[in-house]
């Protein structure tokens, strides 16, 4: 018996099936996300068909950031709604179940904001304790201990601060991003 | 939620700091989530593009995303089956986290708490208690 028969007759929520092993599912779910699976992507959007094959990188640039967007948005709308201790029919959202808990699980949100900001040159662990700006302001006070005003700074303060503050946190918070140059106005008022 | 609250502590500070912080810097007096997305992107890309897949990963055969990404189908890694869910995070995690230091192990000791399997890995239920019941009690 071939390796996809066998998984055919697992019996796995009692309806559904597996046709293909669980390593082929993943190089699958790899391969999508790659970006030579733009042209997949877009194939589906009838609308923009002849673009996509003038130039499917460029409307990969123009398409992507909306719908990636959107996912995120409807991601955290749909694991609000979803109560944890009911008991659901549909696999569906059975699913968001599975991912609103680990949504709110200091743990796993941890684990995850910790290695989504490894590359960024700035402190995130204790992210849920402190806002990041926070740790961008403590990190100018050490940089400009003769400016009185980093060293006289509390929680109030530092947003009414933000004002002269604001070119200092510029370059800080957009120091990891690409849009760096155009977030900056020309000049200063 | 922990995440919401990792985003709010941002969206906190684009809401609290004064009008031309907010004009020049997010370039918009108010802020639309969907405006503040695409602020938090070009801060935490990586971590967008996680929450994305995610939930492209969650949708079925019927969602508008699925339809424009292609369909799921059998080809999709499910996530009631305990094998599966693992598998799909771990892939996400290191298609998207530079170095990711995240194995099965680690994973399983931390979803294993929250999430319950039966003995050939399907999904049984969450064991986390749900909040906002617990308000209600």
């Amino acid at each position: 018996m071939s390796k996809e028969e066998q998984e055919i007759n697992l019996p796995l929520h009692g309806k559904i099936k597996r046709s293909r092993s669980v390593t082929e599912k993943k190089d699958k779910l790899e391969e999508r996300l790659r970006v030579s699976n733009r042209f997949v992507l877009f194939s589906h959007l009838h609308l923009f068909q002849k673009q996509l094959k003038e130039n499917p990188d460029a409307l990969f640039n123009a398409v992507y950031p909306i719908l990636k967007i959107k996912a995120a948005e409807n991601l955290l709308n749909e694991v609000q709604n979803i109560n944890l201790n009911k008991e659901y029919e549909s696999n569906r959202e059975k699913t968001f179940q599975i991912l609103r808990a680990l949504l709110n699980d200091p743990e796993f949100c941890d684990l995850l904001v910790n290695e989504a900001t490894k590359k960024i040159n700035e402190p995130t662990g204790n992210w849920m304790q402190h806002p990041p700006l926070d740790v961008y302001l403590e990190r100018m006070q050490k940089e400009n201990p003769k400016v009185r005003i980093f060293s006289r700074i509390n929680s109030i303060y530092k947003i009414s601060g933000l004002q002269s503050l604001r070119w200092n946190i510029v370059d800080a918070a957009f120091t990891f991003s690409p849009k760096s140059s155009s977030a900056r106005p020309a000049s200063r008022p | 939620m922990q995440l919401l609250r990792f985003l709010r502590n941002h969206h906190q500070h684009a809401l609290q700091a004064d009008p031309e912080f907010r004009v020049e810097i997010l370039k918009t007096e108010r802020i639309s989530d969907a405006h503040y997305c695409d602020f938090f992107d070009s801060k935490f890309p990586e971590l967008m593009a996680f929450l994305t897949w995610m939930y492209v990963g969650a949708c079925d055969d019927d969602d508008e995303f699925t339809k424009m990404l292609g369909p799921n189908g059998e080809d999709n890694l499910d996530f009631l089956v305990e094998e599966e869910l693992y598998d799909f995070i771990l892939a996400l995690m290191n298609f998207f986290f530079e170095e990711s230091t995240i194995n099965k192990e680690k994973l399983e000791a931390i979803i294993g708490r929250l999430v319950k399997f039966d003995d050939i890995g399907n999904f049984e239920n969450v064991t986390m208690k749900d909040p906002r019941n617990k308000k209600k009690n």
